[in-house]
């Protein structure tokens, strides 16, 4: 439990439903957040988090515990992310929370109080044959961020919300008399609420130089940065270049520190390789796979190689995805049926 | 609370509700059940009634304590006063010291290093603060020791004694400065004392209260009820406890300060899972357990007192009362340990 309106709702729903709840709020990291109502939410732990969601649990009439996981959290995400960036891609710290620390860590916690499940405020459905699903509400779903979420943890899962519209969450939390102030949308990571990725990397890996050259494809040298770690492939802001056209990231060397921009042409892949790829179920022989390679992106349908041993798989776009991104995430769907996701690794036009 | 203590407190705020410090005849009556309140806290402590000034709690007492013996200790033309603690103190003392003092492995102060400080730094010692018995493990500390090391330098003893009465008989050195909690002898919340011969300069200031050493009107309902609890204190019968401190070792837990003299009503346990976890599960089964510290979410924290006695982790500590029995504590933990072992979760 956030302590926000999806949550909660999810929460009284069940409750609802005759279900008996425990609350949980998940101690994660010591940055202060940034709240949507503009206020600061300025203590040790994300304090007013913790209280509006105990409040909720409170007035609702379960119990509830605020759960210390800042250890597991900074192994599981914060590192990741770090190592990631060092590694000149793009960390997705989202996923990594949901499938490590929610659906692995919290999960295990819940079943040791003697929970039979654990249900979250996400937008995703479960399948009747326990696949992952998207949700209900396209402009809502979740699904891309729960992929890493296997068989045995869905079969635990509860996903109250997954079948409702935005508009029908609200319109419940109303009826129910719960707050329904929505979190800060604009806050991409919740551990760096001022969004500034490259002070976080160089703080939380202070021995790491990154400084080096822009080029072109040709090699030439447009310009400089201080932390390679600072770009995105695909990223057209805060270059400082100026070569007359536009120019796009196309690709980070972590070894030579070097970042090559270019024409947004060069950004259009066909080919990816992804690794640690984890089948929810494999497609039907009619059924078109389609693959996502960011949040609510577009679905491209494509064609798939087969996976080797270590989970690497090659698949080819029909349609081309516009800057895949080496550390994001792919995920596959059929129709609104999730058939699994892994880790971007390598593209190509 | 005993019913006696609930029945006291509703009583004075039925009919006492003057301010003590008035001069009417409302006023007096207040005053005399301030008074007997006094009296009843003096008796526990074996203080003369003149000595128990009531404060808001404990973390007053030990603020007024520590804040008006570095004053004092500059009045007297001490440059930069030292408060010496031990590095197990509660962190309402611990907000106050400017050196922290070692303990051994079972949460006792080195006195090797308390001979190291008094040497060290002279007559700049405003005080030493050392609890009696402490709040997480209920190891109780060589108050009587210290206080001779003390008396020999001319240095103030001050004893937070918060865990002490209704577990053991207040058997303290008349010299030292005690620190009580109402609600942890018996009494409601929001009232302690702080006992001396000689108060320390006032921390509040601005009224006559307390002979003038403690501003602000007295709480009468809760001195009323601090004081019927400390006459219900008795020394606290170990053999519950004894059972519990069994049943933890024989679960996998290991006892902080397993082998130090301890309070008869607190069992600390350590086990492989994390303790958080066990506290919440214990909750769930109707078990009121606690890990030792919090931050202000609520979240469990790893404590100063374990890091303090070598130790990571978080412990499950149980509080017994009078009449607490644990037999249906340790079925629970026994249900609640064999269902996480179960799970297989990590710490």
């Amino acid at each position: 439990m956030s302590g926000g309106v999806d949550s909660s709702v999810a929460a009284a729903l069940l409750l609802e439903q005759g279900h008996e709840l425990v609350g949980v709020h998940m101690k994660l990291h010591d940055a202060q957040p940034t709240r949507g109502d503009g206020s600061d939410g300025k203590h040790c732990c994300g304090l007013d988090e913790a209280l509006d969601a105990r409040a909720v649990a409170h007035a609702l009439g379960f119990p509830f515990f605020v759960m210390d996981l800042r250890e597991a959290f900074r192994r599981a995400v914060m590192d990741d992310l770090a190592d990631t960036y060092l590694s000149g891609a793009t960390p997705n710290p989202c996923v990594r929370c949901n499938g490590v620390l929610k659906f692995q860590v919290l999960l295990q916690r819940a079943r040791a109080l003697g929970c039979s499940h654990l249900a979250t405020g996400h937008y995703a459905r479960i399948s009747p044959q326990g696949g992952l699903r998207m949700a209900a509400d396209p402009s809502k779903d979740q699904s891309y961020f729960l992929f890493p979420v296997g068989p045995e943890a869905l079969a635990r899962s509860l996903f109250p919300l997954g079948g409702l519209h935005k508009t029908e969450v609200r319109a419940h939390a109303r009826r129910l008399g719960l707050p329904v102030a929505d979190k800060a949308e604009s806050q991409e990571i919740c551990f760096i609420p001022d969004d500034d990725h490259a002070r976080f990397v160089a703080a939380h890996r202070p021995a790491a130089s990154g400084a080096g050259e822009i080029v072109d494809e040709g090699g030439a040298v447009l310009g400089h940065h201080d932390g390679y770690w600072r770009f995105t492939v695909g990223q057209r802001r805060g270059l400082g270049v100026s070569v007359g056209e536009p120019v796009y990231v196309l690709s980070i060397d972590p070894d030579s520190h070097r970042v090559v921009v270019g024409p947004p042409g060069r950004l259009l892949h066909h080919r990816i390789r992804v690794r640690d790829f984890h089948w929810q179920r494999r497609p039907a022989a009619r059924e078109q796979p389609l693959a996502r390679v960011r949040h609510r992106g577009t679905l491209l349908p494509c064609e798939l190689g087969s996976t080797d041993d270590a989970g690497g798989l090659d698949l080819h776009l029909l349609a081309p995805a516009r800057a895949a991104t080496r550390g994001q995430a792919l995920v596959l769907y059929a129709g609104e049926d999730v058939l699994g996701g892994g880790w971007i690794q390598e593209v190509s036009a | 609370m005993h019913p006696a203590v609930i029945a006291a407190v509703a009583q004075a705020m039925a009919e006492l509700p003057a301010n003590p410090h008035s001069p009417h005849a409302a006023g007096r009556a207040a005053a005399a059940a301030v008074e007997r309140g006094r009296a009843q806290v003096a008796q526990l402590v074996g203080r003369p009634p003149r000595q128990v000034r009531f404060t808001s709690g404990a973390t007053e007492a030990n603020a007024w304590a520590l804040h008006g013996l570095s004053q004092a200790a500059r009045a007297r033309g001490v440059d930069r006063p030292e408060v010496l603690v031990s590095a197990v103190e509660h962190p309402s003392v611990l907000a106050w010291a400017t050196r922290v003092l070692p303990v051994d492995a079972e949460g006792r102060l080195r006195m090797d290093a308390l001979d190291q400080a008094l040497d060290e730094l002279g007559g700049r010692v405003a005080a030493l603060s050392l609890m009696a018995a402490n709040n997480e493990t209920g190891v109780l500390q060589p108050v009587a020791q210290a206080e001779a090391r003390c008396r020999a330098a001319g240095v103030p003893l001050h004893c937070d004694a918060s865990q002490l009465p209704g577990r053991l008989p207040v058997d303290l050195p008349p010299s030292c400065l005690i620190t009580l909690s109402a609600h942890k002898l018996g009494g409601p919340k929001g009232v302690g004392a702080l006992v001396c011969a000689e108060a320390p300069p006032a921390l509040l200031r601005g009224g006559p209260q307390e002979r003038g050493s403690r501003a602000g009107t007295v709480a009468v309902p809760l001195v009323v009820g601090m004081g019927e609890a400390a006459t219900r204190c008795n020394a606290q019968d170990p053999s519950e406890r004894d059972a519990l401190e069994a049943a933890c070792r024989r679960l996998g837990g290991r006892i902080l300060g397993e082998s130090a003299p301890r309070l008869p009503n607190t069992v600390a346990a350590l086990f492989e899972l994390p303790g958080d976890l066990l506290v919440m599960a214990l909750d769930l089964e109707g078990v009121a357990a606690s890990t030792g510290a919090a931050c202000s979410s609520g979240a469990a924290e790893e404590s100063h007192v374990l890091r303090a006695m070598g130790l990571r982790g978080l412990p499950v500590r149980f509080s017994l009362g009078p009449d607490s029995r644990v037999a249906p504590a340790i079925a629970a933990l026994e249900r609640v340990l064999a269902r996480a072992r179960a799970v297989g979760v990590s710490a």
